[in-house]
């Protein structure tokens, strides 16, 4: 099953079983992410975002907790 | 017309110039001191009053400075009668925990273990955010102890620092990391080459690369750097009221000593024989939190002083507290960012912290 499929199989999931999800569940943005490649079970984990936002990238704490790396090296590598 | 600033949009005053920091979007543009000035106690612009006051040619820069606002979404028109409805931000600061941050350093020698860090430090202190940095290797099975520690707590970030090794193949590190998803950031310090490893693989977090930069003490921390600046609500309210470093943070050094920073010298008691309320309830534990930008020196004139971490453990003037961070090199009298450790004017401090030895790395 592709990650669409399961994406859309969770959703559905959801919306025929609400009394085991939270109210505000039929709005989570649901990203599945695939398991690595050197792994051999293709793990899937799955996260869902903050009600209507695109972004679910989170920010743990809002500043860095040290300044021990001298970050001007890393400028320019990919 | 009547322009008023969006609530979450702070102007911050320097020197020379001005930012505007965009709190909700996270990002920060300059304005002229000349623009930031023709806001009034509420950061409303009354722009026929303004234009009524101007030449032509000082019209033509008017427009341009309301241009700007407008594309950036900086301000909105407002009627006079609603004024009341825009209420502004309450600036306190308040974090829903006695320590939101610490920093755990370990070397070859440290013999503390992290069990009795989360146990005595982190659970009782509520602090959810850990920072571990190792200057001597760590090995990956060490490390899975610690993270497999971490991973059944209520820990919810973990930073790492450690110190790479010959086996360590971006292979190995990837799939190791995999298993932890708590960790935010890998670095590999002492690397052969500055590398980004893995760009993230878990909203955010998985973030892996390394670097040649050779870090073996605490005494490499504290650089100031514009790519270190924090923009957003937590941080901008903090740093008016409260160090934006050391407030709420405590840490862990390599000989298992309770600090405020591992770079700072006094210490609170050690993790084997003494509890968090034991360090805490220390006269001077939390003598720097509300040191504040506002009242360091030369930083109080800087543009940036809301949205950058200070740094108390190494100051330009060791015996003044409110001196400026050693390890910033900017200037908010030019607007010029020049290499710190070759100023002329911090050499007396570079040689006072014994710092001279991190120049050879």
């Amino acid at each position: 099953m592709n990650k669409l499929e399961t994406k859309k199989r969770i959703i559905e999931y959801i919306k025929d079983h609400p009394q085991e999800f939270p109210f505000i569940s039929k709005y989570w943005n649901i990203e599945i992410e695939e398991g690595n490649e050197a792994s051999k079970d293709k793990i899937l984990s799955i996260s869902y975002g903050h009600y209507k936002t695109k972004d679910i990238a989170v920010t743990p704490f809002y500043k860095s907790i040290s300044k021990i790396i001298d970050v001007r090296k890393l400028k320019g590598i990919n | 017309m009547l322009l008023k600033l969006f609530t979450n949009c702070k102007i911050t005053k320097g020197n020379n110039r001005s930012i505007i920091c965009d709190l909700q979007r996270e990002s920060f543009t300059y304005i002229p001191n000349s623009l930031a000035n023709l806001f009034d106690r509420n950061y409303i612009i009354d722009t026929e009053k303004v234009l009524a006051q101007l030449d032509s040619d000082d019209k033509k820069i008017f427009n341009e400075y309301i241009q700007l606002l407008e594309e950036n979404e900086f301000v909105f028109k407002i009627e006079e009668n609603d004024f009341g409805i825009f209420p502004e931000l309450n600036p306190e600061f308040d974090y829903p925990a006695e320590i939101s941050n610490a920093i755990i350093d370990r070397n070859q020698n440290s013999t503390y273990s992290f069990k009795e860090v989360l146990n005595k430090i982190l659970i009782p202190s509520n602090c959810r955010h850990v920072q571990i940095r190792s200057y001597d290797i760590m090995e990956l099975d060490e490390l899975r102890i610690v993270l497999s520690l971490f991973e059944d707590s209520f820990i919810k970030s973990i930073d790492i620092v450690i110190k790479d090794f010959p086996n360590l193949g971006d292979k190995e590190i990837k799939p190791f990391l995999f298993n932890f998803k708590k960790v935010r950031t890998l670095i590999l310090h002492s690397s052969n080459e500055n590398k980004l490893i893995q760009k993230e693989n878990n909203f955010g977090f998985g973030v892996i690369f390394s670097i040649t930069q050779k870090i073996n003490s605490s005494a490499h921390c504290g650089i100031i750097q514009e790519e270190y600046f924090n923009v957003n609500m937590q941080n901008y309210f903090e740093s008016n009221s409260y160090n934006s470093c050391l407030n709420k943070k405590i840490s862990i050094d390599v000989n298992g000593d309770i600090k405020n920073c591992p770079s700072m010298s006094q210490i609170f008691g050690n993790i084997k024989n003494t509890s968090l309320k034991e360090a805490m309830s220390h006269k001077d534990f939390k003598k720097y939190w509300n040191i504040h930008k506002d009242q360091i020196e030369i930083c109080k004139d800087c543009e940036f002083r809301y949205i950058c971490t200070d740094c108390r453990a190494y100051v330009e003037d060791p015996s003044n507290d409110r001196s400026r961070p050693l390890k910033c090199g900017y200037d908010p009298y030019t607007n010029e960012w020049s290499e710190w450790s070759t100023n002329p004017l911090k050499q007396k401090a570079i040689e006072n912290y014994n710092l001279k030895e991190l120049f050879n790395n």
